[in-house]
């Protein structure tokens, strides 16, 4: 609405009498005061929950119960020692290390798939991909059931090899999707002056396919990291050994054995939420675009 | 198929060795995690079976149970609520803000970033948090309304069978409206200003700017919107499992929690799997028919 505004003011003519322009330019201030209502209205429903979990993390438990909105009499520390030993810190490395290698093995499975679609097109590889994105529509409840009988069956039950594959398999869709795009886009003259040098396709992969592709597989990394380490089903239905519980899991456990306490439970909140918050704080942009190429299909 | 190409293919044996080596690995992940999985879950509907006593075959048993069992229709109904409770809040609402955000006023990167927040974070937490605004006694929803002095508008939100469902739909727009500002508005980004300055020269007010460029230009992106936001919400679970585990008395129950409590719960899991085929089966035809429709709007806007 502003620009309209301002365009129709650049329009006015310069005989327009003071008081319309006046009337005018209030009009602009109370159009834009409106949308910063509307937006800091959003900001303040999206942002205060956090703001109140911070603040009740350093809050003893009475006064959690005493004085809910206000700020803490005295800041305390000493319930994020607590949650952090009483398990919240086991946690914590458990996702980081699971989400670490789920993540490296997907860009290279996908990786390598996705520079065969894109270099060595075949009758077919069509089809192939098209049932990779058919993937993305597919529940992961609709595979829960055999995957928990065969990791029962084959020992992989409570063992980080029952998460990491399935990590890999429904996340390709997203990572297959993105290679493929950006190998398609990598000229053929590449590849061609590299056979000339004399590579084959596992030296034209390597070498030069892989290195050119840091975007995508930052894109890729981004889009899954999180995916992979907010992820609540597969850990609560493969995991029951405490000392391989991953974040999401852990926290459901921490919250029923300190059920009343709820000022140590924010300060368990926190410590999961400060690392991711802060990667993306960080990486803001790049997440941001990374999602939309993820999430935009054509 | 020009001669230099030509040089770099491989053949024969080559071709079959390099062919597993990029392929392999992918389609073996995709095909031993998703799509035999998926033929064992459909076979294993046929059967009554508790995983510890030998498997009965009972044929389609389990699917009359579950077109009989009244959860299932509850479950059925809540999660279509939940899809549109998704469909009417989250898209307009992040379409909306997607669009304010586009007039580039001051400060509106850092909203942005604040807004997408909880799209980054772990369901467990925020099931947590929101169970603690949502508590009862303590929590800070009906302390404010207190407050305010609505002392009658104070439930208790999850324990209620007619607030439950409500109060978690609340939550989930909560967290994804900030997925669609994002994506919205780098759709609108995308537009070229020219377009819409030639239209406001031209004298087009905002809102037809909004419905007639705006909206169009963006179709694609919206169609694809639609469909996540139903596939996604047909498949919610949870928040669903942390802050009611489906109760009280399954007024939260979605298909998904459902069909976890029946196999991993009640290890029925024959007709855990028959519900969960369902689910399956149910969100490709529900993904199809938004795709056609979906299609035909952009076939009008061309």
């Amino acid at each position: 609405m502003l620009r309209a505004h301002a365009a129709a003011h650049r329009q006015q003519p310069k005989t327009t009498g003071v008081s319309s322009e006046r009337r005018f330019f209030g009009r602009k201030i109370a159009v834009k005061s409106l949308l910063y209502a509307i937006l800091l209205t959003h900001l303040v429903f999206t942002g205060y929950p956090f703001v109140w979990m911070v603040i009740s993390s350093f809050k003893s438990n009475k006064e959690y119960f005493a004085n809910p909105w206000g700020l803490p009499s005295e800041w305390r520390f000493d319930n994020f020692a607590k949650a952090w030993s009483e398990g919240i810190g086991g946690y914590l490395f458990n996702s980081l290390y699971i989400t670490l290698f789920s993540v490296i093995g997907l860009l290279i499975v996908a990786t390598l798939i996705g520079f065969y679609f894109a270099a060595r097109p075949f009758k077919g590889s069509g089809l192939l991909l098209g049932m990779f994105f058919l993937g993305m529509l597919i529940p992961v409840h609709s595979t829960l059931i055999p995957l928990f009988m065969i990791s029962n069956r084959i020992g992989t039950y409570d063992t980080f090899w029952a998460l990491f594959f399935p990590y890999i398999a429904f996340n390709l869709p997203v990572a297959v999707f993105l290679s493929y795009g950006f190998f398609r886009e990598v000229p053929r003259e590449i590849e061609e002056a590299a056979t000339v040098d004399g590579c084959g396709i596992y030296q034209s992969f390597f070498r030069v396919y892989f290195p050119l592709a840091k975007p995508v597989l930052a894109t890729v990394t981004i889009v899954s990291f999180f995916n992979i380490m907010n992820d609540f089903v597969f850990p609560l239905v493969m995991i029951s050994k405490e000392s391989l519980k991953t974040l999401p899991i852990g926290l459901m456990m921490f919250k029923g054995n300190f059920s009343a306490d709820y000022s140590l439970i924010s300060a368990a909140l926190v410590i999961t939420t400060a690392p991711i918050l802060m990667l993306y704080m960080f990486l803001q942009k790049y997440v941001h675009k990374g999602v939309v190429a993820g999430s935009v299909k054509g | 198929m020009r001669k230099g190409r030509a040089a770099m293919r491989e053949t024969g044996l080559k071709r079959l060795t390099s062919g597993a080596f990029f392929m392999g690995p992918a389609l073996l992940i995709f095909a031993a995690i998703i799509i035999v999985p998926i033929g064992m879950s459909m076979y294993y509907s046929l059967f009554q079976w508790d995983a510890i006593s030998a498997m009965i075959f009972t044929g389609m048993d389990n699917y009359t149970r579950l077109f009989q069992d009244p959860v299932l229709w509850i479950s059925l109904k809540n999660s279509l609520y939940l899809t549109l409770g998704a469909l009417l809040i989250q898209l307009p609402v992040g379409l909306f803000l997607a669009i304010l955000l586009g007039y580039k006023l001051r400060g509106s990167n850092f909203m942005k970033t604040i807004y997408f927040t909880p799209v980054m974070l772990s369901t467990a937490v925020l099931g947590i948090l929101w169970a603690q605004i949502y508590d009862p006694n303590f929590g800070l929803l009906n302390n404010l309304l207190i407050k305010l002095g609505l002392q009658s508008w104070t439930h208790a939100w999850l324990g209620e069978t007619g607030t439950a469902l409500a109060s978690v739909i609340a939550v989930v727009a909560w967290q994804f409206i900030g997925f669609y500002v994002v994506v919205y508005f780098a759709a609108l980004q995308n537009i070229s200003d020219e377009v819409l300055e030639a239209a406001r020269v031209e004298g087009a007010s905002e809102w037809r700017i909004v419905f007639n460029i705006q909206i169009p230009l963006i179709w694609g992106t919206i169609t694809f919107t639609v469909l996540n936001c139903v596939i996604n919400s047909l498949k919610y679970f949870d928040l669903i499992y942390i802050m009611t585990g489906g109760g009280p008395n399954n007024s939260s129950e979605v298909i998904a929690s459902y069909m976890m409590k029946n196999a991993f719960k009640l290890m029925d899991y024959g007709y855990g799997s028959a519900i969960s085929t369902f689910l399956l089966l149910f969100g490709l035809f529900l993904a199809l028919i938004i795709f056609k429709l979906l299609n035909k709007g952009s076939a009008k806007f061309q």
